[in-house]
C-alpha cells in the first residue's frame, strides 16, 4: 500500500438524502472523493479503515464502506496467500530436489497373448528434474577499509542463496500462519 | 543481302553483381528487421511512445515542490514512491533546462534536500503508471508477447549503478522485471536504452485502472536488493547490487527527460508531440480549474440561505470519476447572485463523473433563496485540482 495519512473523512450527502462523496483530510489535504472504486482516493480511504478501523473516520463507518473495505481486504489477504502458498512449494535450496519419475505409456500397444488384448507400452518419464543441493557456505575476500593495501583475509559465510531461500520461506510461512480460515477456504 | 550484327559481349554475373540495391543505411535497417513490427517502429508509423509526458513540458500542479514521500507532486503523470511508510525529503521539480540534450527543453528533477540511509523495506523510487486498457497490445500472458523498449536521458551527480523495474498487474498475481542502466559520467545528459523481454507468464488487468508501470529506483534499503531477474511472480521495489543510494548525500539529485516506452527491440527517436495534445493527454488524468484572473466563472447553480448548489463541466472527459480539492485559499471560492457576493467558508462539497462535477459550499453570506447565481474563483492564486491518476 501507498503511504498516506487520512486523518478524517466523513460521508457527504445531498439535500435530497443521497450520499454524494467522501470529504476525507488525505495527506494534510481536505478533498472530496468519489465513490468510484477506480479512484485512488477512494481505494486510499478503504486501506485507511482496513488499518485505522473507524480512528479515520468522522463518526460511524457506513455500512456499505465498510462491507467495501472488507471485500478488499479480503481480496488482498486472498491474493497474498496464493503466493505465499506458491512459495512454499518451491524447493528447499540447501536440500535440492529428487528426481520423479512416472511409467507413462509410448503411444506404442503390443497384444499380449496371455490376455488376449492390446497393451500400451510403458517407459519411464522424467517429470520432475533433480536439482542438486548448494553448497552451504560460501567464501570471500574480505578487504581492510583503513588499510586498502593490506592483504584481503577470507570469510567464511552461509551461503547467501540459502539465506534469502530462508527469509522468503518464513515470511511465507507466516502469511500462511496469520491467513485467517475463511480466507484459506477460499483459495 | 545478309546483314551481319555484332554486340559485345555481356558476362551476365558482372551485370548481376554490379546491380545497385536501392537501399541507403535506413533501407538496409529495414531489410535486418525481424518482423512487422520493427519495420512499423523504423518507418515511424502510428503512435509509438507509450508514456504521456515523457519531455516533462507539463507541469499543471507547478514546477516545484518539497516532498516526503508519496504522491504526484509537480509535473504530470511522474509520481514517487516511498515504501514502508519511509519519509524523506526531496524537491521535485520541474526544470528548465539550459544544457538540454538536443530537442527537448524541460526535465524533471529530484534533488536530495536532506541526507539519510535507507533501511531494510524502505525503498524511494520515481513511477510511471499506464492505465491496463493502453497496454493490452503488448500481448503479456501470451506466447506473442512483445519486446519494448524503454529510451530516456539521464543526468545525474552520482555515476553509478540505477535499477529499472517494469511491473505488470494482474489480480492472479503480479510479476516484475528487474534490470538496469549505468551513468558513466557525473552531471553529464547521457542517452539511454534498455530493452525489456517480452512477458509471456503472466497477462495483464486490461482495465481503467493501472496494469503496469515502470519503477526509477533511486535509493533501497539492503534487504530488497537482488539479481536482476526476467519475468517473475515478485514484489515491487527491487533493486540490483550496486544501486546508487541518491538520499545519502545532501545536493545528489537525479534528472531525467525524454522517456520512450515502445513496442519492438529498437529505441527510435523519441515521438515529439504538440504541446495541446500532451496536455490534452495528461488531462485524462488531473485537470486545473482557475488559477487565471480575478472571476474565474466555474458553475452555474443557484442559492439556498448562505449555500451554493452548481454544475460545471469537466475540460475533457477523465480516466474515472475524479476527487476534488482547493489550491490555494477555500474563501477565494465564491459565489454571485445579482448583486451579492459571497465567500465560501468551507472546503466545497464536489460530486464527480469523469466529466462533470456538482459543488455545494456555504458560506455567511446570506442572500436570496433559490435564485441564479454562479461560483467563481477570485484569484489567480487558487485553483480547483481534479484528481483522476492512477
Amino acid at each position: 500500500m501507498d503511504n498516506v495519512n487520512i486523518t478524517t473523512a466523513q460521508y457527504i450527502t445531498d439535500t435530497g438524502g443521497d450520499t454524494n462523496c467522501i470529504q476525507a483530510t488525505i495527506d494534510g489535504t481536505e478533498m472530496s472523493v468519489p465513490l468510484d472504486p477506480a479512484n485512488r482516493h477512494y481505494q486510499e480511504v478503504l486501506d485507511a479503515i482496513i488499518e485505522q478501523g473507524s480512528d479515520c473516520f468522522d463518526g460511524d463507518i457506513p455500512e456499505e464502506l465498510q462491507a467495501a473495505a472488507d471485500e478488499k481486504q479480503f481480496n488482498q489477504q486472498l491474493a497474498d496467500y496464493r503466493v505465499a502458498v506458491a512459495r512454499l512449494a518451491q524447493y528447499v535450496v540447501a536440500e535440492g530436489r529428487n528426481q520423479v519419475t512416472e511409467m507413462q505409456p509410448t503411444g506404442e500397444q503390443v497384444f499380449n497373448e496371455e490376455t488376449m488384448e492390446m497393451e500400451d507400452v510403458m517407459h519411464d518419464v522424467i517429470t520432475v528434474t533433480a536439482i542438486e543441493p548448494v553448497e552451504p557456505t560460501v567464501t570471500r575476500m574480505v578487504y581492510s577499509e583503513d588499510d586498502p593495501m593490506a592483504e584481503p583475509t577470507e570469510e567464511t559465510i552461509e551461503n547467501p542463496l540459502i539465506t534469502t531461500d530462508v527469509a522468503e520461506r518464513a515470511a511465507a510461512q507466516a502469511t500462511v500462519d496469520a491467513t485467517p480460515a475463511a480466507v484459506v477456504e477460499a483459495a | 543481302m545478309t546483314v551481319k550484327v555484332s554486340k559485345p559481349a555481356v558476362n551476365l554475373r558482372e551485370e548481376l553483381a554490379d546491380l545497385k540495391k536501392p537501399t541507403g543505411i535506413a533501407g538496409e535497417a529495414m531489410l535486418r528487421a525481424e518482423t512487422p513490427q520493427e519495420q512499423f517502429n523504423l518507418i515511424g508509423a502510428g503512435r509509438r511512445n507509450l508514456i504521456i509526458n515523457g519531455d516533462m513540458r507539463i507541469a499543471q500542479r507547478g514546477t516545484s515542490a518539497n516532498i516526503t514521500g508519496y504522491g504526484y507532486h509537480t509535473v504530470d503523470r511522474w509520481h514517487t514512491i516511498a515504501n514502508s511508510g519511509m519519509n524523506y525529503n526531496v524537491t521535485m521539480s520541474q526544470e528548465l533546462i539550459a544544457d538540454a540534450p538536443f530537442g527537448f527543453s524541460h526535465s524533471l528533477k529530484l534533488l536530495t534536500t536532506s541526507a539519510q540511509t535507507t533501511v531494510s523495506g524502505e525503498n524511494y523510487s520515481l513511477r510511471y503508471s499506464i492505465e491496463g486498457s493502453d497496454v493490452r497490445h503488448l500481448k503479456y500472458g501470451t506466447s506473442n508477447a512483445e519486446y519494448i523498449t524503454l529510451s530516456f536521458w539521464v543526468k545525474s551527480n552520482k555515476a553509478g549503478t540505477y535499477s529499472l523495474q517494469p511491473y505488470a498487474l494482474n489480480t492472479a498475481g503480479n510479476a516484475s522485471y528487474l534490470t538496469s542502466y549505468t551513468i558513466t559520467n557525473p552531471d553529464t545528459w547521457e542517452y539511454k536504452s534498455v530493452v525489456i523481454e517480452p512477458n509471456t507468464k503472466r497477462s495483464i488487468n486490461y482495465t481503467d485502472t493501472t496494469g503496469f508501470f515502470i519503477d526509477f529506483n533511486l535509493d533501497s534499503g539492503p534487504d530488497d536488493i537482488v539479481s536482476p531477474y526476467n519475468w517473475a511472480v515478485a514484489g515491487a521495489a527491487r533493486a540490483v547490487e550496486g544501486q546508487v543510494r541518491l538520499l545519502d548525500t545532501v545536493n545528489n539529485y537525479f534528472e531525467i527527460t525524454g522517456v520512450q516506452l515502445e513496442v519492438g527491440k529498437v529505441a527510435t527517436p523519441f515521438e515529439h508531440r504538440s504541446y495541446g495534445e500532451e496536455l490534452a493527454l495528461c488531462q485524462r488524468y488531473f485537470q486545473v480549474l482557475g488559477g487565471s484572473g480575478t472571476n474565474y466563472t466555474l458553475a452555474a447553480g443557484f442559492t439556498s440561505g448562505t449555500s451554493f448548489f452548481g454544475y460545471g463541466k469537466l475540460i475533457k472527459t477523465m480516466r474515472v470519476s475524479p476527487t476534488f480539492s482547493v489550491s490555494g485559499t477555500v474563501s477565494d471560492f465564491g459565489y454571485t447572485h445579482v448583486a451579492v457576493a459571497a465567500a465560501a467558508s468551507a472546503t466545497p462539497y464536489v460530486t464527480t463523473t469523469p466529466d462533470t462535477y456538482f459543488m455545494q459550499f456555504g458560506s455567511s453570506t446570506s442572500t436570496t433563496n433559490n435564485a441564479g447565481a454562479y461560483a467563481r474563483i477570485t484569484s489567480p492564486g487558487t485553483s480547483a485540482h481534479f484528481d483522476a491518476e492512477l
